[in-house]
């Protein structure tokens, strides 16, 4: 495989967060991909947010199966977007795997768009996710919150990768 | 560049098939590991069928929660055992030539954490016919704490065909 994957970032939980940003992120890449492997002390869904945006500019289309049954939900105008929707359980028990991609980020003419791939086999949930966040700046910042009132926990891990097309 | 993705080892099925794919004497040197497949199994009369994923040669504390499109309707299902299943590929009866697609993302499979795998892959019989072909997305946990030092992907009870393809590539963050 061509060495087009950069890793720009890589954080790695030596204690419970709620929050995980990734900064400062270069404009000089074609895309960016987030692999993520998360625990949690409380199932609950992954909010993202970009460049540090707390407005109501996010959409979120989720094809979700969960615990065995299989539904489609659309969200709009909210203040992030969904990753996940039922979360991940400690890393000990059962883990979540995530894949973000951000195609076209660092272009200030459109609005900037989210495909994640989430799965927790555990909980039990699979989901495949579009967003879109309603605003043309480039990505400098991914912000990952976990549920209301939980935390990612120790051994959490996200690396940001850029891919260059040229 | 850093060159993040390194292919640690690859396989193609010669003539007669095979029983299984296996890659084995996985470094732990990366941080993250993927496989891609392309498989078609030898069985009678199916369109798909599925291949099996186990690691370390271990077959216990599997499961899965899957979501799979057929053509006419979105299904989904859990499963527990001894194997990550439900990976589909064409069968016998799918039109000639036609392979299955899979990839499977394995984040920090050298760690002492339990496995969290996201699988993802279709299958394809060139037919409108629901069933046929299949489009998937499978969440993959091994509740085990060690690390992967070998998979194991098995054409069950039948054979993965002449051709069948698969790629092991190591995935560095340092």
């Amino acid at each position: 495989m061509p060495a087009t994957y950069e890793k720009i970032a890589t954080t790695t939980l030596s204690s419970t967060a709620s929050t995980i940003t990734l900064s400062s992120i270069p404009a000089t890449y074609t895309d960016l991909v987030a692999v993520i492997n998360i625990g949690t002390d409380v199932a609950g869904n992954m909010q993202v947010r970009l460049n540090g945006d707390t407005g109501s500019n996010y959409s979120t289309l989720t094809l979700i199966a969960y615990n065995n049954t299989v539904t489609g939900s659309g969200t709009y105008s909210l203040s992030f977007m969904y990753a996940a929707v039922a979360g991940a359980l400690p890393l000990t028990i059962g883990p979540a795997s995530a894949i973000l991609q951000f195609n076209n980020y660092s272009n200030s003419t459109t609005y900037k768009t989210m495909l994640a791939r989430y799965a927790a086999a555990g909980v039990p949930e699979v989901d495949a996710t579009v967003c879109t966040w309603r605003n043309t700046a480039a990505i400098t910042s991914i912000n990952l919150s976990s549920y209301s009132g939980s935390v990612y926990l120790v051994g959490t891990r996200v690396t940001l990768y850029g891919i260059k097309a040229a | 560049m850093a060159n993040t993705y390194q292919l640690i080892s690859s396989v193609t099925v010669g003539s007669g098939g095979a029983a299984n794919i296996e890659f084995t004497s996985i470094p732990a040197t990366y941080t993250d590991l993927l496989v891609k497949l392309s498989g078609r199994s030898s069985r009678s009369g199916a369109y798909a069928e599925e291949f099996l994923l186990t690691f370390n040669n271990n077959t216990s504390n599997y499961s899965e929660q899957w979501l799979r499109g057929t053509g006419t309707a979105a299904t989904g299902a859990s499963f527990s055992g001894s194997s990550i299943q439900q990976l589909g590929q064409p069968g016998a009866a799918a039109t000639a030539n036609t392979f299955g697609n899979w990839e499977f993302y394995i984040p920090n499979y050298a760690g002492s954490n339990h496995k969290s795998i996201i699988l993802d892959g279709v299958t394809e019989s060139n037919s409108t016919t629901a069933g046929h072909a299949l489009a998937y997305l499978h969440a993959g946990l091994w509740a085990n704490s060690a690390a992967i030092t070998s998979i194991k992907i098995s054409a069950g009870s039948y054979l993965a065909e002449q051709y069948s393809t698969a790629y092991l590539y190591g995935i560095s963050n340092a």
